[in-house]
């Protein structure tokens, strides 16, 4: 696994994202974790990208730092050139909104709301033109069925495809989604999957798994291992690895 | 499965094809709609609080409104009787009073006291004995009319009530108003009086004639009824008489010196139940500052991953307060509509058969509810502010 050596020609590398010497450190009482340390990377502007590792590896935190729901404690994260280190934590929330798309775990909805109405939540406005990206972005991820039904009604695999099409809703920039499948099985883990992939072409796809055969498709897979950023690998070399978790 | 939708899991059956296309899935009221069960408990404490400062505020009110309504006569004339020392007022005092300009006419009256059930006890009221003439002039100032029956024939041993007094002492036409065994301080006539005739309107007025007056009470003091020209003007007139009469000779009962004094002794009884209701607000209050904090406590993860997807905490609070401020609106006018029922209900069967006079409709009792929802709108809101202001959206979201 060297860092950067893996480069699709379709894959326009720009510093749309990147992190340099990114450190996170977690304060609890007197003990100190430091869930990241020196991360240097760049993301390109589209495509699927994996990151795997083994648990407590920092994975998640280098999303929380890289989508602007966590500030570094050390070193810059930059979006299109504005260092996300030093934005304002209101800026912060409004690019969450404007440029970065969700997919967590859990496939939180608000219970009150309807599938419909949960894919909604992510637009800014809610007019005529959010509901026709409503409609669409759920009949693309078949999910259309649900609209009407409560997320009570609906299976852990069916929620997480609702989380996705909110992610989408917006036509977000990047896509994070952290550990999107572990929630469910194989079947539907998959299929949520490939729905991100699908995404590759409108923009970025940042998928966190424990699970290789999940990032089959993905074009490079940047592997953690202790809070670093070890380098990029591919999915044919990551095929069969044991990274643990 | 996420927290959220376990714990709001039982609102799917209200919300099924509630999908408009347009409205904004966050909507307060849709949220208020949908969890009507999980608010309920907050609506009701705001429904009891109301109705308790409601009633409390009109149960006192109820004093002040009978001591006006038993009195009301003195907005239209002021009665002017002597000292204990004598049985008349002095000629040089008539003079005086009628030197004041702006009196319109001083009447001579005597008659006897009859008694009502009031809030404090049996209270004197005077049965006053006029000529007709003199009668159907007081009647017409007081905007009064006979409604039943006829009005006393001269001589016998009858009166004519108001309505509403009649109500308070629960009589019909033909009972004794006034008898020999009366009791109740002044109250009393040698002769049982009957009651021929009712008369409705504005003020609380009784009748008798003269002529029985003057037969079966020689010794009832001899007193004069003054009217104003100007209505508006009776309260200075009054206040001039008690400057120019001999206070030792003459005892001038007027608006100020009955309901004014009545009142102020009534002041002591607003204090106390304006410290009744800052307390009941206040409880009330902190029991729904700390509502709002379990409230939000539940639809943690549910602020949390909207603040994650990017939705500002300054919209999740106005939309937390937003749905708190729709349930103290709604808990408060249920709170009025019950208070306003209850009080309507129990008017005569409580109230009305101790001798108070209230108001089920009372616009104080409204106004004092007013700041109930307000002040519980803004405990909620600096709840969910603190809270909100703590929330790391990131470590709610990782829990599972
Ligand atoms: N809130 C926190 N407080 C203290 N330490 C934390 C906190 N969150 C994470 N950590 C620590 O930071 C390190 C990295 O955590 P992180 O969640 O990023 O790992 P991960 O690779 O996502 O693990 P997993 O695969 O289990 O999700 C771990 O050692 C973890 O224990
Ligand atoms: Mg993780």
């Amino acid at each position: 696994m060297s860092v950067g050596s893996e480069t699709d020609a379709s894959e326009r590398i720009t510093d749309d994202l990147s992190a340099a010497g990114v450190g996170l450190a977690y304060h609890d009482g007197d003990t100190r974790t430091d869930a990241l340390i020196d991360v240097n990377v760049t993301l390109p502007s589209t495509g699927f990208i994996g990151v795997m590792g083994p648990s407590g590896s920092g994975k998640s935190s280098l999303l929380y730092v890289l989508s602007g729901l966590k500030r570094p404690t050390t070193g810059d994260v930059r979006y299109r050139g504005e260092n996300l280190a030093r934005a304002s934590s209101s800026r912060l929330t409004a690019l969450r909104r404007a440029h970065f798309g969700f997919v967590f775990q859990q496939p939180w909805l608000l219970g009150w709301q309807t599938a419909w109405e949960n894919v909604l939540d992510g637009a800014p406005d809610v007019d005529e033109r959010a509901c026709e990206r409503a409609a669409r972005v759920m009949k693309d991820l078949g999910i259309a069925a649900f609209a009407r039904k409560m997320p009570s009604q609906l299976s852990g695999g069916e929620k997480q495809r609702v989380c996705v099409a909110r992610a989408m809703l917006n036509r977000p920039k990047v896509i994070f989604a952290d550990e999107p499948t572990a929630s469910l099985d194989h079947h539907n883990g998959h299929l949520v999957v490939d729905m991100l992939a699908r995404y590759r072409q409108e923009g970025l796809v940042i998928v966190v798994t424990h699970d290789a055969e999940m990032l089959q498709d993905a074009d490079r897979i940047l592997v953690m291992r202790d809070g670093r950023a070890l380098g990029w690998s591919t999915p044919s070399q990551t095929a069969g690895v044991a990274l643990g978790g | 499965m996420g927290m959220v939708e376990r714990t709001e899991g039982h609102v799917e059956r209200s919300a099924q094809g509630a999908v408009a296309r347009n409205s904004h899935p966050l909507s307060p009221l849709t949220y208020c709609r949908r969890n009507i069960r999980r608010l309920l408990p907050m609506a009701v404490v705001i429904v009891l609080s109301v109705f308790l400062v409601a009633s409390v505020v009109t149960i006192v009110d109820s004093v002040d409104l009978t001591v006006t309504t038993v009195y009301n006569y003195t907005r239209v004339l002021t009665v002017v009787i002597p000292q204990r020392s004598s049985l008349a007022i002095d000629p040089d005092d008539r003079n005086r009073i009628a030197g004041i300009p702006g009196v319109d006419r001083i009447i001579d009256g005597s008659g006897f006291f009859m008694s009502l059930n009031t809030v404090f006890g049996a209270t004197p009221f005077l049965v006053m004995a006029v000529t007709d003439s003199s009668r159907n002039y007081i009647l017409q100032r007081a905007n009064d009319h006979l409604s039943a029956g006829r009005m006393p024939v001269p001589g016998a041993a009858e009166a004519v009530l108001s309505d509403g007094i009649v109500r308070n002492k629960r009589l019909r036409i033909g009972d004794v108003v006034a008898g020999p065994d009366d009791q109740g301080g002044l109250a009393g006539c040698p002769l049982p009086v009957r009651l021929v005739g009712i008369v409705t309107g504005p003020t609380w007025i009784a009748f008798t004639t003269p002529e029985f007056a003057n037969a079966a009470m020689p010794l009832f003091p001899r007193h004069l009824i003054v009217t104003a020209k100007d209505q508006d003007a009776l309260p200075a007139i009054s206040s001039r008489m008690l400057a120019v009469v001999n206070r030792s000779k003459v005892q001038v009962l007027s608006y100020r010196t009955l309901v004014e004094q009545i009142r102020t002794t009534l002041d002591s009884m607003y204090l106390i139940m304006s410290l009744v209701n800052a307390m009941v607000i206040l409880v009330v209050a902190l029991m729904s500052g700390m509502l709002s904090n379990i409230y939000f406590t539940q639809r943690l993860t549910e602020f949390a991953l909207l603040s994650a997807i990017g939705i500002r905490r300054s919209t999740l609070l106005w939309h937390a307060v937003s749905e708190t401020a729709v349930v103290t609106s709604i808990g408060w006018l249920a709170g009025m509509i019950v208070t306003w029922i209850l009080m309507a209900l129990m008017k005569e069967s409580v109230f009305e058969r101790r001798g108070m006079l209230i108001n089920p409709h009372d616009v104080m009792a409204l106004a004092y509810t007013v700041p109930i929802p307000f002040i519980i709108t803004a405990f909620a809101m600096a709840t969910i502010f603190i809270r909100l202001a703590k929330l790391d959206p990131v470590t709610i979201i990782e829990r599972r």
